[in-house]
């Protein structure tokens, strides 16, 4: 092992996976808290963001995994800052300016993202154009046939609970995974961060279509609307904000339990079913299907909103346990490489799939942050 | 085991290296994404907004005349009855207390209500819309003359966005809802169509209005045949 301070640093057994690993806080081949023989799992401590728990509904910290700590502030600022936006324009009965922005928010800030992490490595246009542009593409396509819905539904034709709450989410959850499938193959997308970031762009792509298309009355009425101001507040941050948030969590548990699937980078002798493609599928599908329905039944709008954000808030929960699990679990052979700074705690640290300092996953760092890292953090002594 | 767990690595200055973006450059890319794309799906929607011109001389003869004999629809739990053009309205609900017509331009429900006077009936049937599928629901005013079956009553226009309860497409829609009493029976009929910005032609804008005026004008409360 490389010598750091100029002292020879011993290795170290650790108590989880009993690989050899340099001293530290967390074991640089596993994860799991040195000293702890109970917090293998380090709930504690997220693993692409060590210093928040798992079980925190955090929306920076689980759709942009891959920021490191130092970023995550003002991408936060500017998500706040834009929500007051939205509130203030919508409360001037601004409506267009205010939809406006509560659309184009989150995708904004992911392409931001997109670009700081350098998820897409050499192939930016491929990857915006088959998450965020075919997302947006198919959101389009997906609001003009609701459009023509909802003109039968005002015509008196009552489509039903199982058409509107169950067959409509179901369809709309497919769409919105079907641009990264066109990625899945590439091999040098193999990490289950690749597969969430995917997931979630194109989740954004499809919902900003959806909210430009679905409140286009909205657009081409007068600047200053003459609605309540309450009832667009609510409906604004539900098909803006909420939906977004909502959208690209299912799409995102998808996705990245497929990679995790398709490119087998999971460590575990028996990756839990739990947390798998087929259990995150139909979480994802049972989620959007509840809300189709809570939609369809519940006639108070303020209620609708509390239901879609406590929803929003339990989606980004359980999207964290997952990632957390397969971070854990996702690398090659273990090695102590030469040292590296962490891109999250900025200790100098021999390189090793966790950050020994903080226990990051160095497969949560930004692409140019990895060092010799690798697409999934692997290293090689 | 503890003294090297507990071994601390030296920290490097926190300075920008490795960032593409610095603070600064997160926001304004984000303020100038945001503006920039907004003002162009603005820009768009300005030029397609759609446009309410007379058609004068060029109007064409009205379309929605009936043509075919009207049926009749008897309530048997209340003695009302309704006399509509089948081609027009088709009977969607049928219960005790309500009946329901659809047609291509919207709907029209008339129920059957206990109320103390014909302005609460139509309060309660407006409270009873739901807010999630007509959201800012804004009074327009009275409606002059409300009458249900030659019968003067009460009744209010609103404006409204009418968003379907499986999600879509919302659009501007107004809600009409009337009020009468006859022998003791208080009949509310509450309908909907989409926004026609014609106003002068079109009473409060409801778009369907012609087809809603032959149920309510040819309602027959009990022992008015």
């Amino acid at each position: 092992m490389s010598d750091i301070d100029g002292a020879p640093a011993p290795l170290v057994i650790c108590m989880h996976c009993g690989e050899q690993v340099a001293p530290g806080g967390y074991c640089g081949s596993c994860g799991g808290h040195l000293s702890d023989a109970d917090a293998q799992h380090r709930l504690h401590a997220y693993a692409a963001s060590p210093h928040e728990s798992v079980h925190r509904a955090a929306v920076v910290t689980t759709l942009f995994p891959q920021l490191p700590h130092r970023d995550t502030h003002v991408f936060r600022e500017v998500l706040v800052g834009g929500v007051a936006l939205v509130l203030l324009l919508a409360a001037l009965r601004l409506y267009t300016p205010a939809t406006l922005t509560a659309a184009l928010l989150l995708p904004v800030l992911y392409a931001l993202y997109l670009y700081e992490v350098e998820v897409y490595q050499h192939e930016p246009v491929v990857v915006l154009a088959a998450t965020l542009a075919l997302g947006a593409a198919l959101g389009a396509v997906y609001a003009l046939v609701l459009n023509a819905i909802s003109t039968d539904a005002l015509g008196g034709t009552d489509r039903g609970p199982l058409f509107s709450g169950v067959l409509l989410p179901i369809v709309m959850q497919v769409l919105m995974v079907a641009g990264p499938l066109l990625l899945l193959s590439r091999s040098h997308f193999d990490g289950v961060l690749d597969g969430l970031t995917f997931g979630v762009a194109a989740a954004l792509g499809f919902t900003v279509a959806m909210v430009v298309a679905g409140e286009w009355h909205v657009l081409t009425a007068e600047l200053r609307g003459i609605g309540v101001p309450a009832d667009s507040v609510l409906r604004i941050v539900r098909a803006g904000l909420i939906a977004a948030v909502v959208n690209a969590s299912t799409t995102g548990l998808i996705t990245a339990t497929l990679w995790v699937r398709r490119h087998g980078r999971s460590r575990a002798a028996r990756p839990s079913a739990w947390r798998g493609l087929e259990v995150s599928a139909v979480v994802a599908l049972l989620v959007q299907i509840g809300l189709g329905l809570a939609t369809y039944f519940i006639h108070d709008l303020l209620l609708q909103v509390v239901v879609w954000a406590i929803a929003a808030a339990l989606l980004l929960v359980w999207l964290r346990v997952v990632l957390h699990h397969a971070l854990l679990e996702e690398g090659g052979t273990h090695h102590v490489g030469p040292p590296g700074v962490c891109p999250e705690c900025h200790n100098l640290v021999p390189t090793m799939l966790f950050c020994p300092s903080c226990g990051v996953a160095r497969s949560a760092a930004p692409r140019h942050a990895r060092g010799s890292g690798g697409a999934t953090g692997e290293v090689t002594a | 085991m503890s003294a090297a767990v507990l071994r601390p690595y030296p920290v490097t200055p926190r300075g920008r290296a490795g960032r593409r973006m610095s603070d600064r450059g997160v926001r304004a890319r984000a303020i100038a994404a945001v503006v920039v794309i907004a003002g162009i799906i603005t820009v768009i929607a300005v030029l397609v907004r759609p446009v309410s011109l007379p058609c004068g001389s060029a109007c064409g003869r009205p379309t929605d005349a009936v043509v075919q004999p009207p049926a009749t629809y008897v309530n048997s739990a209340h003695g009302f009855a309704i006399d509509y053009p089948p081609d027009r309205l088709t009977i969607a609900v049928n219960q005790a207390d309500v009946v329901e017509f659809h047609s291509g331009g919207g709907p029209i429900s008339f129920s059957v209500v206990q109320a103390p006077s014909v302005d609460a009936a139509v309060s309660q049937a407006v409270n009873g819309l739901s807010t999630s599928t007509f959201q800012d629901l804004q009074v327009i005013g009275p409606v002059r003359g409300a009458e249900i079956g030659y019968v003067l009553g009460a009744g209010t226009a609103w404006s409204a966005t009418y968003v379907p309860p499986g999600g879509g497409g919302a659009s501007p829609v107004r809600i009409a809802v009337l009020a009468a009493q006859s022998g003791g029976l208080m009949v509310v009929a509450t309908m909907f169509s989409s926004y026609d910005p014609d106003t002068a032609h079109v009473p409060y804008g409801l778009a369907a209005d012609s087809l809603f005026d032959y149920p309510i004008s040819n309602f027959h409360f009990p022992g008015s045949r």
